[in-house]
């Protein structure tokens, strides 16, 4: 299942090096090769998680401030998270690692591969775009309003986006005129002080960062566009975005995606509208769509998830497989590396005992980057680089199932 | 629920292809409809009891099954509405072991949860059929999926939080929902319901020891009071009746063993103290979760008690193989141990019932033979309620509740087409799907 040109029967894929070097009913693999037989089996890309916040302890949110841009997940990254492992197990192999959703623009993510076992630094997805998460709804107004704070209300939530942004504008402008001085040659030109969560927030008015956003209901998605149309960013997905099915006519032509539930629902007042039809109604409405798992739970089964999809609204076979790996790809904008099995991409692939949306599914063996990480056939752990002794989370790694902001 | 109103360039676009919209999504999208002679014909009957049945017809009326068997040897009566499941397959409503179906709604919400009465870690007098919600959203949206019945039950968080329900998930109103009222007492022997935090929190009990003496004293002091109510109830007792308890009432029938008790402990020591209680006052248990309970697995099938296991989703401690929990249900299974699954797991107290056919299929994937996965969401638990003569499986005289799908019960990809509780053809409709058909005729404006 390639989730790029269709499910190819009795196919094989050649990997060297670390890459896809072929694929089709037959590859021009040299003699020498070691073969794998996968017959009678399912293949697909790695399963991607756009929506985690495992391997990141008690660390989730820096619920100390609505805004907090210069937060770096990175800083909070245990790469010995039992969660992590559960997950490889389960064939995922690339993940997006949030901030938590207390924080209107809460932290910048780290975008990993799940070669549980290697060192931290080896763990990091080389050269993917960064990503700041951003939250709306519920979660802030009800943790800030708690002490008295703004915001408290919807109103204050996007008051106080729209405030960090003219703040973000006037120091990127102290920065200009500057700039300005310097390449006129003003020897005497001091620079602006710099300051890490402006600098921050210029970083998304400049484009540099993806920007991720926590947001349920239909209006907030209406409001969200119109706030980043007025101050020139894009947003690259909304996430859980349980009502998308409502406005999905609107937002497809922003080229905005979803990252999704398959069928949570009922858990906050926002959530309350949630239907299991959404993901494919959303698609068929033009919008991207990935479904995540938000929860150190569901990241073992995102492939039944999958599954679900074709039982709510019939996504077909291949659609449903593109939600769980080149579209979480797509929003963690490493669409050109991982998330199908093409040519030229990572070799991160997995072997299925059955069909992966079918409920009997088990990932047999992980690869990343064409190296063997799990193998379920071996005794212990089946992992093949980790050995020690794991963390247990700190966290369920569901920051929304019971509104977050803890 | 919520008000909305659609904006008035949502009705300019949508009045051009409201026509064009097939709205059929289920024979009955109505009414409360009275249970009439039904006939399922022509589809694959998985009976739970007597294998499966290719082609087979399963014949209701009065509310309850009155035929199944092969085409070729079952008679559909005159008169009987024929729904015709060639291609399909038909089995029995499906049984959710624990649920807290109509005692929350918006979880967030604390108005409308009624969860669990925290006042005190011993609560057998707390009825959950005094909080069940009968008219909530929820339940439609479970039942169409093909669960029938569930058990209700106060959330663990006590150490008895209190009694449970059976209901069927379909009827006018509560009292025709609600099968069995106080069909078993909710206990749990975990670590987290010692008061407040544990050590340093202050109030008694906050050990492990603590809630085994205090459980311990508890039905001591029911048992004394179940004697002292006797004595006081032969006809030489002289003077006024001793003060009716209402917590040490409740707990008579468990003492006397005429009820289970469904007793929650996670580890091995856990699950070895809370039986060795039970056994001591000799309740009739169900064993609930073992989650972390792999190393004693022969004990517990020593102890000829049935199991709801799980959730198999709850978490693998660090250090545990990945598969640990999964693998829970096939090896109690080996042992001969009988064993219900539930839709119940680690991400709180709300679960969705609609779930349930996949976790049995999970088990399957890692061990469980097929046969016994379906059993342990449907036969098993009837059973393990003392109901297996009413639900539970494809079989004459039993509760007329069946359910008619295009595929494996167990496979997320397979959509169930229609339901009967009580003989009934429910309205395959919840508050999803009429949101759902609200909203897809407006979301397509260029659809021709």
């Amino acid at each position: 299942m390639t989730a790029s040109h269709g499910t190819i029967e009795h196919g094989s894929v050649w990997v060297h090096s670390g890459k896809i070097a072929g694929v089709g009913a037959t590859v021009n693999a040299p003699a020498g090769a070691t073969v794998i037989d996968a017959t009678g089996k399912y293949l697909t890309p790695g399963i991607i998680d756009p929506h985690s916040h495992m391997a990141l302890g008690d660390d989730i949110n820096e619920a100390t401030s609505p805004v907090t841009p210069s937060m770096m997940m990175i800083d909070a990254f245990d790469n010995k998270d039992a969660a992590l492992y559960d997950a490889l197990a389960a064939g995922v192999t690339s993940l997006l690692l949030l901030h938590g959703s207390a924080n209107l623009i809460g932290g910048q993510a780290v975008v990993i591969k799940n070669k549980f076992g290697l060192p931290r630094e080896e763990m990091l997805f080389p050269n993917a775009p960064r990503s700041i998460k951003f939250a709306s709804g519920e979660n802030p107004k009800r943790l800030y309003g708690s002490r008295d704070m703004l915001p408290s209300t919807r109103m204050g939530n996007f008051e106080v986006m729209r405030q960090s942004f003219e703040d973000a504008k006037v120091y990127m402008a102290s920065w200009a005129a500057y700039d300005a001085k310097v390449s006129k040659g003003d020897k005497d030109a001091t620079a602006p002080k710099r300051d890490l969560k402006l600098e921050a927030l210029s970083d998304i008015l400049k484009g540099k960062l993806l920007v991720q956003i926590h947001c349920y209901r239909a209006d907030e998605f209406l409001t969200e566009e119109a706030i980043a149309k007025e101050y020139g960013f894009k947003i690259r997905a909304f996430h859980h975005a349980l009502e998308m099915y409502k406005v999905g006519d609107k937002i497809a032509p922003t080229g905005t995606a979803i990252a999704t539930f398959a069928d949570w629902w009922g858990y906050k007042d926002e959530a309350w509208d949630a239907i299991p039809w959404n993901a494919v109604m959303s698609m068929r409405e033009g919008v991207r769509v990935a479904l995540k798992s938000d929860s150190n739970d569901y990241v073992r089964r995102l492939n039944q998830e999958a599954g679900k999809m074709v039982h709510y609204g019939g996504a077909t076979e291949d659609e449903a497989i593109t939600m769980i790996t080149l579209n979480p790809a797509w929003i963690m904008g490493v669409d050109d590396r991982v998330g199908s099995i093409d040519k030229g991409k990572d070799a991160d692939l997995v072997i299925w005992n059955v069909d992966p949306l079918s409920i009997y599914a088990r990932a047999e063996k992980v690869y990343i980057d064409g190296d063997l990480y799990f193998d379920s056939s071996l005794t212990g752990f089946g992992t093949t680089k980790f050995s020690g002794v794991m963390h247990t989370a700190g966290f369920s790694g569901a920051d929304d199932e019971d509104g977050g902001a803890q | 629920m919520k008000h909305r109103s659609l904006i008035p360039t949502c009705f300019v676009l949508c009045a051009g292809v409201v026509g064009a919209q097939s709205t059929a999504i289920g024979p009955n999208t109505t009414s409360l409809a009275a249970p009439a002679t039904v006939a399922i014909v022509g589809g694959k009957l998985i009976t739970v009891t007597h294998g499966t049945i290719e082609n087979g017809i399963v014949v209701m009326s009065g509310g309850k099954i009155v035929a199944v068997g092969s085409a070729a040897a079952t008679k559909v009566p005159k008169g009987a509405t024929v729904f015709d499941a060639k291609g399909m397959t038909v089995y029995p409503g499906l049984f959710d072991a624990e649920t807290t179906l109509g005692l929350s709604e918006v979880a967030s919400d604390q108005n409308n949860n009624d969860l669990l009465e925290r006042s005190d870690e011993i609560e057998p007098n707390m009825h959950v059929t005094d909080a069940f919600h009968a008219e909530t959203v929820r339940i439609p949206v479970q039942r169409i999926n093909g669960v029938t019945n569930a058990i209700v039950a106060p959330a663990e968080g006590d150490s008895i939080s209190g009694q449970e329900a059976l209901i069927q998930l379909y009827g006018k109103d509560r009292d025709a929902m609600i099968v069995t009222p106080d069909i078993a007492l909710e206990m749990s022997f975990d670590g987290a319901v010692r008061r407040r935090g544990g050590p340093g929190g202050g109030k008694f009990p906050s050990t492990h020891m603590g809630v085994a003496a205090q459980l311990r004293q508890t039905f001591l002091d029911a048992q004394n009071y179940m004697a002292d109510q006797a004595a006081a109830a032969k006809p030489e007792h002289k003077g006024p009746m001793p003060k009716r308890d209402l917590k040490l009432e409740a707990l008579i029938p468990y003492l006397k063993g005429e009820k289970p008790v469904v007793f929650g402990a996670y580890e091995s020591y856990e699950v070895e103290v809370a039986m060795g209680i039970a056994q001591e006052f000799h309740l009739k248990v169900i064993l609930n979760h073992v989650t972390h309970a792999q190393d004693v697995l022969d004990k517990i099938a020593s102890y000829k008690v049935p199991v709801i296991v799980g959730s198999i989703y709850d978490a693998p401690e660090a250090n545990e193989r990945f598969d640990a929990v999964y693998s829970l249900p096939a090896e109690l299974q080996k042992r001969g141990v009988k064993i219900a699954l539930t839709s119940m797991n680690n991400n709180g107290p709300i679960s969705d019932s609609r779930n349930l056919p996949y976790a049995a299929g999970y088990a399957v994937a890692f061990g469980l033979p097929y046969d016994e996965a379906l059993k342990a969401i449907t036969l098993n638990p009837a059973e393990m309620f003392g109901v297996g003569d009413k639900l539970g499986s494809l079989d004459v005289g039993k509760t007329g509740n069946v359910v008619v799908a295009n595929g494996d019960p167990l496979d997320v990809r397979t959509s169930v087409q229609q339901v009967w509780i009580g003989g009934v053809a429910i309205p395959m409709v919840s508050r999803q799907t009429m949101l759902r058909d609200e909203y897809e005729p407006l979301t397509h404006p260029a659809k021709p």
